[in-house]
């Protein structure tokens, strides 16, 4: 306790800060676990069970599912399904009275399929072509690796013969756009080009398609799939510790890098994590320079007028301006005036379908640049601040212009300060949705806004970010357990996005104070 | 003591080569305050000028006058001209960069820049941007060397000058002055943040360096600028009052005002 503490009023006054900073604190930090434990879930492997109940009509129903979670209390439990008829996974919330769940005897394998799905089955077999037509062979991890390495060759074959039918397509395309009768023997030959391509992919997908995992569902109906619609095979109720960690990673790495799948309801983040990043890089490169120019001029060049105080005046209240004005003004002059323009001058030839008249990354990049604006202008003036005027005169008494001085002098004492207002404009960036959906982000977008097409950075693009995602998360968390958990990793990865640029910002920021720490003196 | 040793000219009879800076009636005003009134001094070459007199007088305005450091303030306003080299430096095409690498100007509190000894020194002339590295070791060793400071240094040259104690600091200031090879040097209380150890080191760095420099300084030390000073300049709000050798000046002042000052019933 304070030393100063022996008074009535300084007990009060210790313990209603110190009850207010630990209820702050343990806020903070319930957050923090709230999203850490509903995000880990995502990578989780819950348990697969037998579950039997009765149709209305009487008959017996038998099926595998995953099993969520149980409420004792409202005697309810919720189940992942795999619909063979449609082909997707369906999520049962049901009576525990209504329903019989009983832990499987026997090795139940769950396929988790390329496009989300989840299967579950017993008794796995292997179809594999080979001379004397098909062979089925007991599953085992000998013969899938075989069957892997079969399936691998074949899909390099295929990319290689996709990639040698996109030209001739388009030359196809090319040629039906002009009017007046082509060369006859030019298109016909094309045509033939196309048409041995096209066969050799049809031949090379039917041979894909003869490696299949056959496999029974609980009620003993056989099926088999493709096995190249199946990214990893598990049995899910004997994992070992080691394994649950490692497919965990796996899992991991699979949010990381992978497309969104089924809606944004499962799958990974890959393009939303990718857009946020570039998104938030594109803004700094835009916001730094301005804001800290700004800044210099108020600072340094301004004089103490009427005008300048009217212009701080200004900035310091377009921070409070709430973020939605900022994309509607975003809309409204970059992409319906700029954007417009930008396609009169650039891309005449296009129109009247637009390029930079629609809403993209360009002009959301730029409308946070104005959004945080502010902030940098007023963490760098802070710094400026603080340059001390005994140094300022020292560099202009050895002959330095006021260019020079602030360049050699003035810039990298103000750095600490400069980078402190990128942090903060970065952080509140990474972390704003409601502008982004008016001028470019979207709940799906095809292609990244960086390909290998020329000319390879396509910022007219529209891009996904993953502050819209958790957004669009929300309406489907609902009714899907599966979307809400990746809507909580979603959120979990924003958060570490934040975190790693933040830290490495304040790396920096330790660094530059340290090499240009005048207070030492 | 060298006080009485020591040949001068009189101030009257000095001929032009002898003359480092001529101020015509030069007049500064300061955020709308008439800071120098009409002042006329010839600071002659190759000797230590002390500006004495009260705090707010202008003795420091007098010395940023030499070298247009007035017009940092943005509210400034100078007539009357300062000649150096034949040339009135208050005149709109000087060039004001060059004038103050030639007019070298060390502050009260030590400066240095948050880098290191080396960087320190070479500052100004890395700004020039025509020295080879060869040439600014060279030039940083002279400096440091003339400054007196370069035993103490030499080991560490790329450590920052934060580390140095205050009056080693003061020299660096020195340093960083000299490497640009200034024909006016311009100290303003040099000492009057240092112990006595260390004033009396840059004091007699004052004398080694008056060979070959023109020395003004503006102190507050009355026994200082007896002690150093070949001539002594007098400022009484804005005026100068008297401006004759040291001597004479701390001996035998000719105005009431001057004694009063010296003797110490005022400021």
């Amino acid at each position: 306790m304070s030393i100063l503490g022996h008074r009535r009023s300084d007990f009060i006054a210790v313990n209603l800060s110190a009850t207010a900073a630990a209820i702050l604190s343990l806020s903070l930090l319930s957050i923090l676990m709230y999203i850490l434990v509903k995000g880990a879930s995502y990578f989780a492997f819950f348990p697969t069970v037998i579950a039997q109940w009765e149709l209305p009509s009487g008959e017996p129903q038998i099926e595998y599912a995953q099993q969520y979670h149980s409420d004792a209390g409202i005697g309810e439990v919720t189940l992942l399904l795999y619909n063979a008829v449609k082909q997707r996974n369906q999520q049962v919330t049901v009576d525990q009275t209504d329903i019989a769940i009983t832990q499987p005897s026997t090795a139940v394998w769950t396929l988790y399929l390329n496009n989300g799905n989840l299967v579950f089955g017993h008794k796995l077999s292997l179809s594999m072509p080979d001379d004397n037509g098909v062979s089925l062979l007991p599953y085992s991890a000998e013969h899938s690796a075989k069957a892997k390495h079969a399936i691998y060759q074949l899909q390099q074959k295929r990319r290689v013969t996709v990639s040698a039918l996109g030209p001739l397509q388009v030359k196809y395309a090319e040629l039906r756009r002009i009017i007046i009768s082509p060369d006859a023997a030019l298109y016909e030959r094309l045509v033939q080009k196309i048409d041995t391509q096209q066969r050799i992919l049809q031949q090379l997908d039917w041979e894909l398609a003869q490696y299949r995992l056959n496999f029974e569902l609980a009620n003993g109906e056989a099926e088999s799939l493709a096995l190249y619609n199946i990214e990893y095979i598990l049995n899910t109720n004997a994992l070992s510790w080691l394994d649950r960690v490692s497919f965990g990673a796996l899992k991991i790495w699979n949010f990381l890098s992978d497309t969104p799948k089924q809606g944004n309801s499962t799958g990974g983040v890959f393009p939303a994590l990718f857009g946020t990043l570039l998104l938030v890089f594109l803004m700094t490169f835009m916001v730094m320079p301005l804001g800290v120019l700004t800044a210099l001029y108020l600072h340094e060049y301004a004089g103490n007028n009427r005008l300048t105080i009217l212009l701080r005046t200004i900035i310091t209240n377009l921070a409070g301006v709430p973020s939605i004005v900022f994309g509607v003004f975003g809309l409204g002059l970059f992409v319906f005036v700029m954007g417009t323009s930008v396609d009169e001058w650039f891309y005449m030839d296009r129109l009247p379908t637009p390029t930079f008249g629609t809403p993209g990354i360009l002009w959301a990049a730029l409308t946070m640049a104005l959004l945080t604006l502010p902030v940098v202008i007023v963490a760098t003036e802070e710094g400026l601040r603080q340059v001390p005027d005994g140094l300022k005169k020292g560099a202009m008494a050895l002959g330095a212009t006021k260019y020079e001085m602030i360049r050699n002098i003035v810039l990298p004492i103000a750095s600490p300060s400069i980078v402190t207002g990128g942090i903060l404009a970065i952080a509140r960036a990474a972390g704003e949705v409601a502008p982004l959906l008016l001028v470019g982000a979207v709940m799906y977008a095809p292609n990244l806004p960086v390909d290998s097409t020329f000319p390879y950075v396509h910022l007219e693009r529209q891009f996904m970010h993953l502050g819209v995602l958790v957004f669009e998360g929300v309406f489907h968390s609902q009714n899907n357990i599966n979307a809400s958990s990746m809507m909580f990793a979603t959120c979990l990865l924003l958060i570490m996005v934040v975190l790693v640029l933040n830290s490495l910002a304040s790396w920096l920021r330790f660094k530059l104070k340290k090499q240009y720490d005048w207070q030492s003196n | 003591m060298k006080l009485f040793n020591t040949k001068r000219t009189s101030l009257k009879k000095l001929s032009p080569e002898q003359i480092a800076v001529d101020i015509e009636s030069l007049s500064v005003r300061l955020n709308q305050k008439k800071v120098l009134k009409k002042i006329s001094m010839r600071i002659p070459a190759f000797s230590i000028t002390s500006v004495i007199g009260q705090s707010g007088c202008g003795k420091t305005t007098l010395l940023n006058a030499m070298n247009r450091m007035n017009e940092i303030i943005p509210d400034h306003q100078t007539t009357g001209q300062i000649w150096m080299d034949g040339r009135d430096i208050n005149q709109r095409r000087e060039n004001v960069s060059r004038l103050r690498t030639n007019v070298g100007m060390v502050f009260q509190r030590p400066n240095p820049f948050p880098m290191s000894i080396y960087e320190n020194v070479s500052f100004g002339l890395k700004l020039q941007n025509k020295n080879t590295r060869r040439q600014l070791d060279d030039a940083v060793e002279r400096a440091l060397i003339n400054a007196a400071l370069w035993d103490e240094v030499k080991q560490r040259l790329h450590e920052p000058a934060g580390i140095l104690s205050g009056g080693q600091q003061q020299r660096l200031m020195i340093a960083r002055a000299l490497a640009l090879k200034p024909k006016i040097l311009l100290l303003d209380e040099p000492t009057s943040a240092l112990d006595p150890l260390a004033t009396l080191f840059i004091e007699e760095l004052m004398q080694s360096l008056k060979k070959h420099t023109t020395i003004v300084m503006v102190t507050h030390n009355m026994q200082q600028a007896a002690r150093i000073s070949d001539y002594t300049a007098f400022i009484h709000k804005g005026e100068l009052v008297e401006f004759t050798n040291s001597d004479k000046l701390f001996t035998n002042p000719k105005r009431k005002q001057t004694e009063d000052y010296i003797t110490g019933r005022y400021g």
